[in-house]
């Protein structure tokens, strides 16, 4: 693997104390001095048992304080972090936006957001469509319970099952869509480049959760993308 | 039940229908393996009548109930609805 030099530099900025979400076993080397606390939804033990695929090494998995989905952290005050840090973290939220909203609500003035998010063309997404932002301004209006949206979450639960999991019979593929959808397994719900993600933080301002821009990165070929952003003063 | 496949005593064991010394045991942890269960649970013996009836292979039929297990799908027989025995 190569060097994940922008990772670094992404989050050289930071300062203070903050959250890291969903670090799991690749927590972020936050720099000298900050104070980070890490959220999950699983225990450690939980996430071991639900994630066999991935590296359980006990050397790297973090143990979370707090456990939490990442967009409903409400045992976190409004304006108590300055920073909020993520990495392959959001392509997995059904609904994006409210992530974003809860880590804006989260910030201090002049607070970090830091987003890893995996460029759909270098991953196993490379098959799959970009999710337009109407189409997330759509799942955040409606709401888990609203019939488009529960269509939506299914669909691309099946875009999953045919184009990472190799699935190809209808059939199969409705089964196992299934099975991903009730389970609410966190498949990559949304996949994105650089350009097709930025949009976001336009409609963001609809609900006046306004980001400045900080620092974007990516690299040709590179399996991620970097996005940085303030919140105001 | 001949194919493959039952639970018993909290264990699944899946037998290869080409070959009945191959079997798959799925371990009884899974089952309601995370707290709290998922909202929709299924008994194991129609899910399995299930994937048989779409003709999925053995392969996939052990990935499935082990993706259900750890996603606290499964629920032993004499669980109730929530997967709690």
């Amino acid at each position: 693997m190569r060097p994940r030099v922008h990772r670094k530099e992404a989050i050289a900025r930071i300062r203070g104390e903050g959250i890291e979400i969903s670090a799991y076993h690749s927590p972020l080397a936050v720099p000298a001095g900050c104070r980070v606390r890490y959220v999950d939804l699983y225990s450690r033990d939980e996430a071991e048992l639900a994630y066999p695929g991935a590296d359980n090494s006990k050397e790297w998995v973090v143990v979370p304080e707090i456990l939490a989905p990442a967009d409903d952290l409400a045992v976190l005050p409004d304006l108590s972090q300055d920073f909020v840090l993520t990495s392959h973290l959001i392509e997995h939220l059904a609904d994006p936006l409210r992530g974003l909203r809860e880590w804006h609500r989260l910030l201090r003035p002049q607070g970090s957001l830091v987003l890893i998010v995996p460029d759909r063309r270098y991953t196993f997404d490379r098959r799959r469509s970009a999710t337009s932002v109407d189409h997330l301004v759509a799942d955040h209006r409606e709401g888990t319970q609203h019939p488009e949206r529960h269509r939506r979450d299914r669909q691309h639960c099946a875009d999953f099952a045919r184009y990472v999991n190799g699935l190809h019979e209808p059939r199969h593929i409705d089964f196992f869509a299934r099975l991903l959808h009730e389970s609410g397994y966190p498949i990559h719900y949304h996949c994105w480049t650089l350009a097709e993600f930025l949009p976001i933080f336009e409609a963001l301002r609809t609900w006046n959760a306004n980001f400045a821009f900080e620092w974007t990165f990516e690299a040709p070929a590179d399996s991620e993308f970097v996005v940085a952003r303030r919140s105001p003063s | 039940m001949d194919r493959a496949g039952d639970l018993v005593r909290g264990v699944a064991t899946l037998h290869d229908a080409e070959d009945p010394s191959q079997t798959t045991v799925l371990s009884p942890d899974l089952f309601g393996a995370i707290q709290p269960a998922a909202p929709t649970t299924y008994a194991l013996r129609p899910l399995l009548e299930e994937t048989w009836d779409l003709g999925f292979s053995d392969r996939w039929i052990g990935m499935f109930l082990d993706f259900a297990g750890r996603q606290g799908m499964l629920r032993p027989a004499n669980a109730d609805s929530r997967g709690k025995p």
